[in-house]
């Protein structure tokens, strides 16, 4: 059982780390959740703060996460979760040699949020990604374009209201003898 | 010139033109997913397919006669996988290798291509995920006879399996008992790691745990009892 839903169950108030004791300290009015499992902090912030609290965990030396590792967003569609969208975004700290995971929430309507690819190079084509698959625009972001869909596609296919097998063939395809009888149609 | 045999053999052009075709393979290799391990192990020493007349990888489609076409084909391939093709010159041949290649593999979504034939006429499908080597050199072995057989295919489906009726049958027979065989022997090993629990027994209903894929299914079935009549 982990630490996340024990405390939810027991109602007792969740473990707080180092680095979210720090974040609260430093933006009080933009840290909105937090939670820890097995030392590794999730801090949720505000979308507004995203650039100023990043801006702080690279530069500050009681943090100097010099690393983003991952950047991908979640849609919670069909966990009746609202808002609907999460982003999540995984750093690392070599010199203090531990990780944080920040998230970020945005609504369907206004699925934005400011690109933060100056402050690691690695952002640019994560964030190009994440707006192929999700529709999340990254506003400052210098070349938001498709990087693995072709340009061609409609839609974004990692969205759960995306049809699951729908698909956008670019070649004009011939018909064969239905081979699928099985699987999720029969 | 006089000899035992009465000083000349007639056989059809054809036929010495198909011959020299079917033991001088060269090959486009188009690699995109794990079954280029598969196909790797079938090119090189141990089962080495330079034995069947298949040995040079030609890497300019202008020099090959024979598209492997190896793997994972997503929607944003199918253009050059296209140009490829339409590059080769006649006569050439096209092999689906494995799964995906096939009928997309278990790839049902948004990206994947859901079998090359809806885009380049096959020759000769090779089922597996991946193929094992032995069953790469059979289907080209199969190739060779349907080369020899048949001659080249310009345009239009014309998959092997149904040409061959009665071996292919039996081939499919064949790889099904192989790799029955195969997967309970390394399920039954101890040294397996895919047994965890020690008592832990698998019956052979595990093996067959769905009855509509496989060579088996209904599908199959079908095709069978089609290819008796026949």
């Amino acid at each position: 059982m982990s630490e996340e839903i024990s405390t939810k169950e027991t109602g007792t108030p969740p473990e707080t780390g180092e680095l979210t004791t720090l974040l609260k300290q430093e933006f009080p009015d933009d840290v909105t959740d937090f939670h820890a499992h097995r030392d590794d902090e999730t801090v949720v912030i505000k979308r507004d703060a995203l650039e100023a609290v990043c801006r702080f965990l690279r530069d500050d030396t009681r943090c100097s996460f010099e690393i983003m590792m991952d950047l991908t967003a979640v849609d919670r569609l069909e966990m009746n979760e609202t808002p609907r969208f999460e982003m999540v975004y995984h750093f690392k700290s070599l010199t203090h040699a531990r990780r944080l995971r920040l998230k970020v929430r945005l609504t369907e309507d206004d699925c934005k949020i400011a690109s933060i690819h100056h402050l690691w190079k690695a952002v640019d084509w994560y964030e190009r990604e994440c707006f192929d698959m999700f529709g999340i625009v990254f506003e400052g972001h210098p070349d938001l374009r498709r990087i693995l869909m072709y340009d061609e596609f409609e839609g974004h296919p990692l969205r759960k209201d995306y049809p699951i097998d729908k698909q956008q063939p670019l070649m004009e395809l011939k018909e064969v003898e239905e081979r699928h009888v099985y699987g999720r149609h029969s | 010139m006089e000899t035992d045999y009465g000083g000349f053999k007639t056989t059809k052009f054809d036929s010495v033109v198909n011959w020299s075709r079917k033991f001088s393979l060269f090959q486009y290799p188009f690699v995109t997913a794990c079954c280029g391990m598969e196909y790797m192990a079938a090119a090189c020493s141990h089962y080495d397919m330079s034995r069947f007349g298949a040995e040079i990888p030609r890497f300019s489609p202008r020099q090959a006669d024979v598209l492997w076409v190896v793997g994972t084909i997503t929607h944003k391939m199918t253009p050059i996988l296209k140009t490829i093709y339409d590059q080769m010159a006649d006569p050439k041949w096209v092999i689906a290798f494995g799964a995906c290649a096939s009928s997309g593999g278990f790839y049902q979504n948004y990206s994947v291509l859901q079998g090359i034939d809806r885009l380049i006429p096959v020759d000769l499908y090779i089922a597996g995920c991946p193929p094992r080597p032995e069953a790469v050199l059979d289907g080209l072995i199969e190739l060779q006879n349907s080369i020899q057989n048949d001659g080249p295919t310009a345009n239009g489906i014309t998959p092997t399996a149904i040409r061959h009726k009665d071996q292919k049958a039996d081939q499919l027979n064949r790889y099904f008992e192989i790799s029955k065989k195969e997967v309970f022997e390394n399920l039954q090993n101890p040294k397996s790691n895919r047994i965890s629990k020690p008592g832990f027994t698998y019956s052979e209903d595990f093996i067959n745990v769905s009855p509509h894929i496989g060579y088996d299914s209904p599908r199959m079935q079908k095709d069978k009892a089609a290819l008796k009549e026949k």
